[in-house]
Formats: C-alpha cells, structure tokens, sequence
C-alpha cells in the first residue's frame, strides 16, 4: 500500500459526509451561554472565599500562630480575587506558567517505564492509607496512550486505579507531568473550575465534570518546579470495559484528592 | 466579545466547521460524535478568539484543538469502551461510488478500518500528513512536538496501517 493508496482511501472515506446542517449563530449562542455561566461560578465562587476570609482573617488576630487553618494560614494565596474577566478560572499562581526558570523537561521511554513503576509501586503501598476504607484495589499500569505502553517524547503518563468501597466499584486516575510540558491552570482546568487553598509547594485547583450520571472530579497541583500532577475520581469503575454503574457519590473526599495530588512521589 | 470579533469568529466557524468534522470523522469513525467534537472544537476557539484570531495559523490551531478535545474525550470511560472501527463488510458495496469499482471502494473502506485501529498518535498524524496534506512542520505544529517525532510517528503509523489492513483483509478472506 503506497502513500498515495492512503491519501485517497482517506479523502474516500469522507465522500459519503452527511449533510452539515450549522448553524453559526446557535453556536455563538451555546458559546456565550457558556462563557456567562462560567463566570457567574468565577464571581460566586469569589464571593464565598471572601466571606471565608472575613470571617478567618479577624480570627486570628490575637493568635499566637500555633493551630492555625490551611485557609488562615494563607489567607490572601487562597483567596481567588474577583476577576473583571470572562474565564472562570483565577489567575495562575505563579502568574507565569511554567514558572520563569523552568525549561521543559525531556525523558527516554525507559526512564518513564521505570519512574511509572516506580510510580505504581508506591501507590500500592500509599493509597491503602490514603483511603482507609476502600479494599480490593486493582492498580493498572502507568503507562501512556495505553496501559503499559510508552513512545518517544511522551510528557505525561497515567495509571487508573479502582477499589472497592461499601460493595460499590470506584476508579481513580493519576497522571504525572513533566515540568515545563502542561498548559496553564487556566488552559488546564476547564469545567467549573476553582482554586483551592494552598498546601504544598504550588498551587492547587478542583474541577467537576457532571455528565448526566457520570461524575469526575480533579485536583490539579500546578508545581512550583513546574511539573503538574493530577487525580481524577469517578464516581464509577472506568477500568471495568463495560457500561459504567453510576454510583451517587464520590469515592474520595477533597482532602484526600489533595493528599494524592500534592504527593512528592508522584513527581515525573 | 465584540460585535465584530463575533463575525469574524462567525466567518471563521462556517469557513471550518465541514473541514474539522471531515478531520473529526477519521479520527474516531463516527460521524455524530465527529460533530460534536466539531462543535466543542468551535466553542472552545470562541473562548479565545479575542486573543488567537489574528494568529496567522488559525486553522492550525483549530486542528490542534480538536485534537485535544479528540484526546480527551477518548479518556472518557465511555469512549474507551466503545468500538468505533465498524465491522468489515465481507464483500464490496456494490451501492457505493458509481466511477469506482466495487473493488477499489472496498479496499479504500479498509484504509479507514485500519487507521481506526491504530493508536490516537499514529492515526492523528496520518490525518495530518495524508488527509489534510501538512507538512511535517506544519504536522508537528499542530500535534504541539518536534519534526523528528512527526516522522517516526507516521514512518510508525503507515508500518502498522499497513499490518492492520493485511489483517482485515486476511480475516475477510479467511
């Protein structure tokens, strides 16, 4: 099969295109719709980290700086300001993504296969703790496209983990970025997204996607080294191949989304 | 936006939106969810259109958008399940292409069967190089790496695309 044969069995396979009904303008409509409600949460989401803090900041005058909250102690770094703009999303911290210094980072196939089960390894022994009461878990392989399987100039790789809590199946996903290789938190967390406080060297966001009965939600640590690492629940077993068995809640509270997200050993 | 970024964001969205569902399409093989993939390509570029619409790469850009919402979509567990490569048909469809022989038409359907069994990289710059004709650079523009993974990819994805059609073809046959 030559390049050509490609080339027109590819420009064939689109010669029976159905008709494109589009409209532009319920387009715009959809869009402006969502850029509205985007920013509705941005200025919702302000208002609530204000209230918190004015109600926080008072509270600690006097204190004598022993057994204060992760909110209190960073008071102003966990307060989303409220944006003029559009976007949802609050500025980056650092404003500048990746941070000014940080050259993107490259790794050979085989040092991401060994820091993937380097990776693996750990969570096995981690996740246990991390979530108390979850049992039979099923750890599959970091890896890239696919399980296991890594190419060239690869810059992220993931694992999906499921486990079992009160009878019901969950799955998590954990992906690990080299520095230098993500977008910004603004290009990265998309879907009602809002910044959380403080915990680690960098700055963390939330993201909930709602799909119907599927739900995911992800924590992002955006690194100061400018690595990223993320984990997303669902609130069903995404590993099983099957149609998913929707559960009502998340398996994994925001606490311990954070916990696994802000994890040094997770670092690519 | 401003009224007259919302035109030319308009002018843009009917000027692309057949090339990026066509794109869509030999991506995942199917065409109702190559146009929403279309759709959400289109409103994600409306969120920044402020900021790329005098990019002189526009369309690039598009195509690098929907390979992303392409990317993400199939990490969704119902797009992991899902088995877009349709089934071989076992004999030629006499009903399609009259300047075309029955024959030639079946061995063109087999091209897409076995691009929609490669893995997401190799089948996206086989669309990139073959389909939309871009070069390499162009190619590794759009797939955000460098020309030199461009080139094994694709030396990579024909290799197989070729394995995966002498497999269709001998699983027909047999």
């Amino acid at each position: 099969m030559s390049e050509e044969d490609v080339r027109s069995g590819l420009r064939d396979a689109v010669a029976d295109e159905p008709p494109l009904h589009f409209d532009p303008d319920e387009l715009v409509a959809t869009a402006r719709s969502q850029v509205r409600r985007r920013a509705l949460v941005a200025a919702g989401l302000a208002t609530v980290a204000i209230a918190v803090a004015a109600v926080a900041v008072p509270a600690m005058v006097g204190r004598d700086g022993s057994g204060t909250t992760p909110v209190a102690d960073r008071p102003a770094s966990s307060t989303p300001s409220p944006s003029p703009s559009t976007s949802a999303v609050p500025s980056p911290r650092p404003d500048q993504w990746p941070p000014p210094g940080v050259e993107p980072v490259t790794r050979t196939v085989d040092e991401l296969r060994q820091r993937g089960k380097e990776m693996g390894e750990h969570l096995r022994g981690s996740l246990p703790a991390t979530l108390p009461s979850a049992t039979d878990f099923v750890h599959g392989e970091f890896g890239g496209e696919a399980e296991g399987e890594y190419y060239p100039e690869q810059t992220s790789i993931n694992a999906a983990i499921s486990f079992t809590i009160d009878g019901r199946r969950y799955s998590i996903v954990v992906t690990s970025w080299l520095p230098g290789s993500t977008g910004s938190p603004a290009e990265t967390c998309v879907a009602n997204c809002h910044r959380l406080p403080d915990q680690a060297a960098g700055a963390l966001y939330d993201q909930t996607e709602d799909y119907d009965q599927g739900v995911i939600e992800t924590v992002f640590h955006f690194r100061d080294t400018g690595a990223m690492v993320s984990v997303a629940a669902y609130n069903y077993d995404m590993t099983s191949g099957a149609m998913p068995t929707y559960h009502q809640s998340l398996p994994v509270s925001l606490d311990q989304l954070v916990a696994i997200a802000t994890d040094p050993e997770l670092e690519l | 936006m401003r009224q007259a970024d919302e035109e030319s964001f308009r002018r843009f969205a009917v000027a692309h939106a057949g090339k990026l569902r066509r794109s869509a399409y030999l991506l995942c093989g199917d065409w109702h969810f190559a146009e929403d993939l279309m759709q959400n390509t289109l409103i994600k570029i409306y969120r920044s259109w402020s900021r790329v619409q005098k990019d002189e790469s526009l369309a690039n850009y598009g195509r690098t958008v929907l390979l992303r919402t392409w990317l993400d979509e199939k990490r969704r567990p119902w797009r992991r399940s899902e088995q877009t490569a349709a089934a071989v048909p076992d004999r030629s469809d006499d009903a399609r292409g009259p300047g075309d022989s029955p024959e030639r038409l079946w061995a063109q359907d087999l091209v897409h069967q076995g691009l929609l069994r490669l893995p997401p990289r190799q089948r996206a710059v086989l669309v990139l190089r073959y389909f939309e004709q871009l070069s390499v650079a162009e190619a590794a523009a759009v797939m955000r790496c460098t020309e030199g993974t461009v080139k094994s990819q694709t030396a990579r994805g024909l290799d197989a695309l070729r394995a995966s059609v002498s497999h269709l073809v001998g699983r027909v046959a047999s």
